[in-house]
C-alpha cells in the first residue's frame, strides 16, 4: 500500500466532500441522482461480494463510508464461492449481495445473462471505455494488465523476455536452462487461467507454438497468483506467465526479487466485473456503491491505493492506464466484456480447448 | 408367605439359551443360595430379578407384586423394583465419598437431609464402620469395600437383598468370617436374600436353601442338609462335597439296589438318579465316609498306598490301583504298601453316567 | 423426562444435523442442474460423466495409492510410538506426550506450505544439502512424498488407539511374559501387540478413510505436477465445465460415501471383537515401565526424529517465512529479517476480529459442541438397538464429505430451511456445520470415555433406585468429566485449525483465521499467510499448554 498516498486522497476526498455536501450529487451527475442518495441512505448499508481481498478493498469501503455515511458490508469471497453463494441465496429469496464484484469476468457475464443483474446505467458511462460496458448492466472496474513476472535475482539481464515472442524465443533456445522453471495458472483447474490462454490464442497466431514450447521445458501449472508468485520469488521457478499485474505490483513492493513485464507485442487487460444484483434489498447504496466504483474519486483510490489499476483515463497516479500504455503504447488488448466472454463457459467448446492444450503440452 | 416367587424363567442372548425355565420361591426371612458353576446361569437370573436382563417368559413377583411378566409384556425396571443389591465388584461409585455412596438411595427417595445424615451414620455404625464415612471407596481394604456395600443396599430396606457372589474378593480367612458376619445381619434384619455363589460350602454355611443350577435348569434343591445327604444326580452328587469318582458298570439288583461293577469286584451303593442296568456308571462317594479297613469284606476293595499328606490335624491318603485312584483321610500315619479300604453302602451313589 | 424420549430426542436431533446436508446432496447428484433451479429435472447424466471422466478414475486411483501407503506408514510408526509412550522408560515422556499428538492440530494447507518452504526444490533444508551432496535427493512434488507426509502426519490417530488399548492390557499379562524368559522387544511383539491388534486395526481402518478425504497436503504438494485426489478432483470438475456442477461434486461426494460405507461396518466389526468393555475398578497395579536399556536414548531420537520431520520441519518452514521479505535460491535470510509481515496484519481489515472469532469458536463453540457429543454419547451408551446401529453409522457420513462441499450444504441448509435462516451470517451457523462435520471424532471420544466405566457402577445406581436419567447424571457424567475436559481440548484444537467448512457461512464480521488465510493466498500475499499460520499455531500451542497446565490429561 502507497502510505505516501493517503493524505492526498483524504484531502482530496475532503475538498470533494465539502463541494457537494449540500446535495451530494457528484459533478456531472443529473440533478435526480439526489433521490438516489437519498433512498440510499434510508437503506444505510450496502452488500458487496468481491474477489479482490480485504486489504485492498477495505480502502475504497472507507471511503464509500466517508462520502455518504453508508455502511459497507464487503465480503470477501473467491470467485466461485461467490458465484456459489450468489446464485444460491438468490433462488432462496434471502439477502444476498446488492453488488458482486469479481475477477471471474466470464462467471459474471453469465449472471448478468441468466437474470440476476439489475439493467442500471451509470451516470459514469461517457467516462468508460466502450469495451467495459456489458448491455449498461455490468462494466469493468479495473485495468490489470496480465503480466510477465520473473525472478531478478537469478534471470540473467539478457534473458528477460520483453514480449510473448521472446518468450517463446527464449524457451525455445535454451529449453535445458529454463525446464521446470517456469509457471502459469492451469488452464484446467483454474478458471482465470483458462480465460487467459484462451485470449492469448485470439490474439496471437504463435500462441500454440508457445503452448507447445511450455510442454517442453515441462511447465508447472498452479491454481492460484499466491503459488506462483512465492515460487518464483524463491527461485524454484524462474518466470510466471500470465499474472495478474496488480498482484505482482503490490507483492514486488515488498519483494525487490520480483520483475515484472507488460509484454510489448500485446498486453491483456483484465477487469473486475462489478454489477447491481436484480435481487438486491438496497439498490439504491447499490448503484451508488457501482457508481463510486467507477467515479473519479474511487477509481484514484483503485489506481494508488489498492493498486487494481484504473480503467479512467482521466485519473493519475501510478496505476493507471497512461502507466500501462507509457509501457506497451497501444499494444493493450483489453479482454472485451461481451458475449463471448459468456461462451467461454460452453462446456463443449471448454473441454474442446483443454484437449487441444493437453496436446499441445504434449507437443503435439 | 413366599417373598419372592420366580415361575419358568426363560432368557436367550442371540441363539444361546441361558436360562430354560428356572422356577423358584424365598420365602420371608429366608437366605437362599443360588449355586451352579460358572455358566449355569445363576448370575443372570439374580440379574432377572433386579430388572438388569429380561427374560423372554416366566414370571417374577416380590410379595404378590408382579415384576415381570413374560406373557403380560410386563418388566419394572430396576429402579422401579426397590430391591438391594451388591455387586461381586461391590461397584462403589469412585467419584463419590462413602457416605455419598450410601447416602444415595436416600436422597433419591427425598429422604430429608437430617435423616439422610442419620439414617447413613446408623448403617455404617451397624456394620462397623462408622468411622469411614469421609473416604473415598479406592482408601478402603476390601473387607471394608464390602460392607460399604452392603451399607448402600440396606439402608433403604428393601424387602429382598440380592447378593452376587458377595465373598468371592475377600481373602480365605476374612471370608469365613465375613459369612458368618453377614449371615447373622441378615436374619437379624429380618430380610429375605438371594445369594449366588460357586463355592457350596458357602452356600451351605449360609443360606437356608440351596438351589443349584446347571446349564440353565435347577438340577436340584433343598435344605443344605438335602442337598449334602441327598443328591439326586450325579452332577448334584459330586457338586457338594469333596468326592472321589469310582467308573464302573451299573447293575440294577434286586429291590433297586444298585451294584457297581469295577473291572469284576462289585460295591452295593444306593442309586442316584435312574440307573440302566449294565450301563456305563460311576460310583460317588464323600472323601471322608471312605473307610481304612482292618483287611477284605463287602463293599472293600484292595488298594497301594500311593502318597501321604500331612494336613495338622489328619493325614490325606492317595490309593491307586492300576487307573483307579481314591483319596480318603485318616487320623493317623498309615504304612506303606497295599491297604483295604472300604465304601459303605448307604454313603456310595451310583450314577449314569451320561453318553 | 424418561430416558427413552431423550434418547430418541437425541439421535433424531443427530440424525437430522446428518442426515440434512447428506440427504440434501445425494438428492441434488441425481439432478441435471442446481435442486434450486427454476427447470430442474431427474438425471443419471451426472453419474454418466463422472464415470466417464478419466480424471475422475486417476484421482480416485490416486486417492486410493495414498490412502493404502499412508495406512502402511502410520500403523508401524503409530504402534511403535504408542508402545514406548505407553509402556517404556523412553525419556522425557511428559514432555513428548503433548508433542505426539500436534499433527493432528495442524492444517493441513499450512503444513504443506511449510514443507514447501522447506523442503522444496529451493526449500531452505533442501538448499543447504545441496550445497553438500550437490544435488537434492528428493521432489517433495510427488505422491509418493504425499503419501509419506500423509502418513507421518496421521501417525497420532494410530498413536491415540493403540496407546489407550496398551493402557488396558493388564501389567500382569507382560510380566507373566516377562517371567518365563521373554524380552521386552519379545513381549511387545507377542503379547501386547496381538492384544491390542482389534484396536490397531481399527485405527488403520479410520486411516485410512481419512485417506480419502485428504485435501490440503494434495492441494498444496499436488499443485505443481497436477497430481489429483477425490478431494482436488473437485475443483478440476468445476473448472472443466466452467461453471460450478453442483450434480457432479455430490457424486463424487456419492462414491466417497459408498467407500466409507463397508468401512464403518468393519470398524463396527472390530470393534466387537475387540474386548471393548474395560472396566475401571478395583486398584490397577501399580505399572513398572519396561527398562529400554542402551535403546532409551535411540528411542528417544527415533520419536523426536519423526515429530521434527512431520511438525518440526514445516513449522519451522513457515515460521521463517513469516519473518523474511523473500527466500530461496541466493538468498541469506539474514539479509531479509523483517517483522513487516505481523505488523501488516495488525493493520489488516478484521484481522484482530478473525484472531478473536476464532479463539471464540474454539473456545467456547468446542465446549457445546463436546456437551452435543456427550449427550449423543450418551444416548447411545449401553443401548443395545438397532438405533444406535444405525446412529453408528449416521456419525460417520459426515466425514464423507469434503469440506468443499460440507461448506457448500451448509449454505443450502441455512439459506432453504427457514427457520435456520436469520442463523445464517452468525458464528451459530458456523458452530453447527462444525459440529456436525467433527460429530464422528468428537462423539468416539467421549463415547471411548463412557466405555471404560464398569456396567456394574451404572447398575449399581439403577438398583438403588436412580431411572436411567439419574444414572446418567449422577454416575455416568462425573465419571467422564476428564474425558470431557480432554475432548474439549481436542475439538477447540481443531476447531482452532479448521476453514472449509464455514467458508460459505462466514461473513462480516464472523471471519476466522483460515478463511483470511483462503483469501490471502488467493492473492498472492503468502507472506501474511505465513504470518497468520504462525499466529494460528501459536494459539493452537498456548490451548494445549494452559490445559496441561490445568491437568487435563489427553488420554487414559
Amino acid at each position: 500500500m502507497s502510505k505516501l498516498a493517503l493524505p492526498l486522497v483524504s484531502g482530496l476526498a475532503l475538498a470533494l466532500t465539502a463541494g457537494a455536501a449540500f446535495a451530494q450529487v457528484p459533478a456531472g451527475y443529473p440533478a435526480t441522482y439526489s433521490a438516489t442518495v437519498d433512498a440510499a441512505k434510508k437503506e444505510g448499508k450496502v452488500v458487496v461480494y468481491g474477489t479482490t481481498d480485504a486489504a485492498a478493498a477495505n480502502v475504497l469501503v472507507k471511503d464509500f463510508e466517508a462520502l455518504y455515511g453508508i455502511k459497507v458490508e464487503y465480503n470477501d469471497l473467491n470467485s466461485t464461492e461467490l458465484y456459489n453463494r450468489f446464485i444460491a441465496e438468490a433462488a432462496a429469496g434471502q439477502g444476498t449481495a446488492d453488488v458482486t464484484w469479481s475477477s471471474a469476468q466470464d462467471l459474471q457475464i453469465k449472471l448478468v445473462n441468466d437474470g440476476y443483474a439489475a439493467a442500471y446505467k451509470s451516470p459514469e458511462v461517457p467516462s468508460l471505455p466502450s469495451w467495459a460496458n456489458y448491455k449498461d448492466t455490468a462494466y469493468g472496474v479495473t485495468y490489470e494488465p496480465v503480466a510477465i513476472v520473473y525472478n531478478k535475482r537469478l534471470v540473467p539481464e539478457g534473458d528477460v523476455p520483453k514480449n510473448h515472442a521472446d518468450l517463446l524465443k527464449l524457451l525455445t533456445s535454451k529449453p535445458d536452462a529454463y525446464k521446470g522453471k517456469v509457471t502459469a495458472y492451469d488452464p484446467e483447474r483454474s478458471g482465470v487461467g483458462y480465460l487467459f490462454f484462451t485470449q492469448d490464442d485470439l490474439a496471437w497466431k504463435q500462441a500454440w507454438d508457445l503452448f507447445k514450447a511450455f510442454g517442453k521445458t515441462e511447465i508447472k501449472l498452479y491454481t492460484s497468483a499466491g503459488a506462483m508468485i512465492e515460487r518464483v520469488t524463491s527461485g524454484e521457478h524462474l518466470i510466471g506467465y500470465g499474472v495478474f499485474g496488480s498482484y505482482a505490483l503490490s507483492r514486488s513492493k515488498k519483494d525487490p526479487n520480483i520483475g515484472i513485464v507488460l509484454p510489448n507485442d500485446y498486453t491483456l487487460i483484465a477487469s473486475r466485473v462489478a454489477f447491481v444484483s436484480g435481487k438486491a434489498k438496497n439498490p439504491n447504496a447499490g448503484k451508488l456503491f457501482l457508481d463510486y466504483l467507477l467515479s473519479k474519486r474511487g477509481q484514484t483510490i483503485i489506481a494508488n491505493q489498492a493498486e487494481l489499476y484504473s480503467l479512467r483515463d482521466d485519473v493519475e497516479g501510478e496505476a493507471t492506464v497512461a502507466k500501462v500504455k507509457a509501457v506497451v503504447g497501444d499494444k493493450i488488448r483489453p479482454i472485451k466484456i461481451d458475449d463471448d466472454l459468456s461462451s467461454n463457459l460452453d462446456a463443449t467448446k471448454r473441454l474442446k480447448f483443454l484437449k487441444q492444450w493437453q496436446a499441445a503440452l504434449k507437443g503435439n | 408367605m413366599a417373598d419372592l416367587v420366580i415361575e419358568n424363567l426363560k432368557l436367550r442372548y442371540g441363539a444361546l439359551d441361558i436360562l430354560k425355565g428356572v422356577s423358584l420361591s424365598v420365602e420371608k426371612g429366608q437366605i437362599v443360595a443360588l449355586l451352579g458353576p460358572s455358566g449355569s446361569g445363576k448370575t443372570t437370573l439374580l440379574r432377572c430379578v433386579a430388572g438388569l436382563e429380561e427374560p423372554f417368559a416366566g414370571k417374577i413377583s416380590i410379595a404378590g407384586k408382579p415384576f415381570f411378566d413374560g406373557a403380560a409384556g410386563l418388566n419394572l425396571a430396576p429402579e422401579e423394583r426397590g430391591l438391594g443389591l451388591v455387586f461381586q465388584s461391590y461397584a462403589l461409585w469412585p467419584h463419590k465419598t462413602v457416605f455419598e455412596n450410601v447416602a444415595y438411595p436416600l436422597k433419591l427417595r427425598k429422604v430429608s437431609g437430617a435423616d439422610v445424615k442419620s439414617r447413613v451414620a446408623r448403617a455404617l455404625e451397624s456394620i462397623g464402620i462408622g468411622h469411614l464415612g469421609e473416604r473415598y471407596p479406592h482408601q478402603l481394604s476390601g473387607g471394608q469395600q464390602q460392607r460399604v456395600a452392603l451399607a448402600r443396599a440396606l439402608v433403604y430396606e428393601p424387602p429382598v437383598i440380592l447378593l452376587d457372589e458377595p465373598l468371592s474378593n475377600l481373602d480365605a480367612k476374612l471370608r469365613e468370617e465375613a459369612r458368618v458376619w453377614l449371615r447373622q445381619l441378615i436374619s437379624d434384619l429380618g430380610l429375605s436374600a438371594l445369594c449366588v455363589t460357586h463355592d457350596q460350602v458357602e452356600a451351605m454355611a449360609m443360606a437356608d436353601r440351596i438351589l443349584l443350577l446347571n446349564g440353565g435348569v435347577v438340577e436340584q434343591q433343598g435344605t443344605p442338609e438335602e442337598m449334602y445327604a441327598k443328591p439326586v444326580s450325579l452332577f448334584a452328587a459330586e457338586f457338594m462335597g469333596a468326592n472321589t469318582r469310582l467308573p464302573g458298570i451299573a447293575k440294577v439288583g434286586p429291590g433297586g439296589a444298585a451294584i457297581l461293577d469295577i473291572g469284576g469286584e462289585t460295591l452295593s451303593g444306593i442309586a442316584c438318579g435312574p440307573l440302566a442296568d449294565g450301563g456305563k456308571s460311576a460310583g460317588v462317594i464323600r472323601l471322608e465316609r471312605i473307610r481304612v479297613a482292618d483287611g477284605p469284606g463287602p463293599n472293600r476293595l484292595k488298594m497301594t498306598l500311593a502318597a501321604e499328606m500331612y494336613l495338622g490335624e489328619r493325614y490325606e491318603l492317595l490309593f491307586k490301583r492300576g487307573d483307579l485312584q481314591v483319596r480318603t483321610f485318616s487320623t493317623t500315619k498309615l504304612a506303606g504298601g497295599d491297604h483295604w479300604l472300604e465304601f459303605p453302602a448307604p454313603s456310595l451313589w451310583v450314577c449314569a453316567l451320561e453318553g | 423426562m424418561p430416558f427413552a424420549v431423550f434418547r430418541l430426542a437425541v439421535i433424531a436431533i443427530m440424525a437430522s444435523a446428518v442426515l440434512a446436508p447428506i440427504g440434501l446432496i445425494v438428492y441434488q447428484s441425481f439432478l441435471d442442474a442446481p435442486f434450486f433451479a427454476p427447470r430442474v429435472h431427474f438425471s443419471l447424466d451426472a453419474y454418466e460423466f463422472v464415470l466417464d471422466d478419466e480424471d475422475f478414475w486417476e484421482a480416485l486411483r490416486t486417492s486410493i495409492i495414498v490412502a493404502t501407503g499412508m495406512t502402511a506408514i502410520s500403523v508401524p510408526l503409530g504402534v511403535v510410538l504408542a508402545f514406548l509412550m505407553a509402556r517404556t522408560d523412553v525419556p522425557g515422556k511428559s514432555f513428548l506426550e503433548p508433542l505426539v499428538l500436534v499433527p493432528i492440530f495442524m492444517s493441513a494447507v499450512v503444513l504443506a506450505f511449510g514443507y514447501v518452504v522447506a523442503l522444496g526444490p529451493v526449500g531452505i533444508v533442501s538448499t543447504f544439502v545441496k550445497d553438500i551432496l550437490g544435488t537434492v535427493p528428493w521432489n517433495i512434488y510427488s505422491v509418493a512424498s504425499i503419501t509419506i507426509i500423509a502418513g507421518l502426519t496421521h501417525v497420532p490417530h494410530v498413536y491415540l488407539y493403540t496407546a489407550a488399548a496398551l493402557r488396558n492390557v493388564g501389567t500382569d499379562l507382560e510380566e507373566a511374559a516377562r517371567t518365563t524368559g521373554a524380552s521386552p522387544w519379545r513381549v511387545a511383539l507377542t503379547v501386547s501387540l496381538p492384544m491390542v491388534t482389534p484396536a490397531v486395526l481399527y485405527a488403520a481402518v479410520l486411516v485410512f478413510f481419512l485417506g480419502f478425504e485428504l485435501f490440503g497436503l494434495p492441494l498444496v504438494l499436488g499443485d505443481p505436477k497436477g497430481i489429483l485426489v477425490l478431494a482436488t478432483y473437485l475443483y478440476k470438475l468445476t473448472n472443466k465445465l466452467g461453471v460450478p456442477s453442483y450434480q457432479l461434486m455430490a457424486v463424487v461426494v456419492v462414491a466417497i460415501i459408498l467407500i466409507a460405507i463397508p468401512l464403518v461396518g468393519l470398524q463396527r466389526w472390530l470393534l466387537k471383537s475387540a474386548n471393548r468393555y474395560v472396566s475401571i475398578r478395583g486398584k490397577a497395579a501399580k505399572r513398572a515401565p519396561l527398562r529400554l536399556g542402551a535403546l532409551r536414548w535411540p528411542a528417544f531420537a527415533l520419536i523426536l526424529t519423526w515429530f521434527m520431520v512431520s511438525v518440526g520441519i514445516p513449522v519451522i518452514g513457515i515460521a521463517i517465512r513469516s519473518v523474511v521479505t523473500t527466500w530461496g535460491e541466493g538468498v541469506h535470510l539474514s539479509e531479509v529479517l523483517t517483522l513487516a509481515h505481523y505488523r501488516d496484519l495488525v493493520d489488516y481489515p478484521n484481522a484482530i476480529n478473525a484472531i478473536v472469532n476464532t479463539i471464540l469458536i474454539g473456545v467456547v463453540g468446542g465446549a457445546l459442541s463436546v456437551a452435543c457429543y456427550t449427550a449423543v454419547a450418551l444416548a447411545m451408551h449401553r443401548w443395545n438397538s438397532g438405533w444406535t446401529r444405525l446412529a453408528d453409522y449416521l456419525i460417520m457420513i459426515p466425514r464423507a464429505m469434503p469440506g468443499l462441499v460440507a461448506g457448500l450444504a451448509m449454505l443450502w441448509l441455512f439459506l432453504f430451511i427457514k427457520p435456520l435462516a436469520p442463523f445464517r451470517a452468525t458464528l451459530f451457523s458456523v458452530w453447527v456445520a462444525y459440529t456436525t462435520v467433527w460429530l464422528a471424532y468428537g462423539t468416539r471420544l467421549v463415547a471411548g470415555t463412557m466405555l471404560q466405566i464398569g456396567t456394574e457402577l451404572e447398575e449399581a445406581g439403577r438398583s438403588v433406585g436412580a431411572s436411567q436419567g439419574r444414572v446418567a447424571r449422577d454416575v455416568t457424567l462425573p465419571l467422564v468429566k476428564s474425558g470431557m475436559l480432554a475432548a474439549w481440548l481436542l475439538i477447540f484444537l481443531i476447531f482452532v485449525r479448521e476453514y472449509s467448512t464455514g467458508i460459505y457461512l462466514l461473513g462480516p464480521g464472523t471471519e476466522i483465521i483460515g478463511s483470511l488465510m483462503v483469501s490471502l493466498w488467493g492473492t498472492g500475499a503468502i507472506d501474511l499467510v505465513s504470518a497468520l499460520a504462525v499466529i494460528n499455531i501459536l494459539i493452537i500451542s498456548a490451548g494445549l499448554a494452559l490445559a496441561l497446565r490445568l491437568g487435563v490429561r489427553l488420554h487414559g
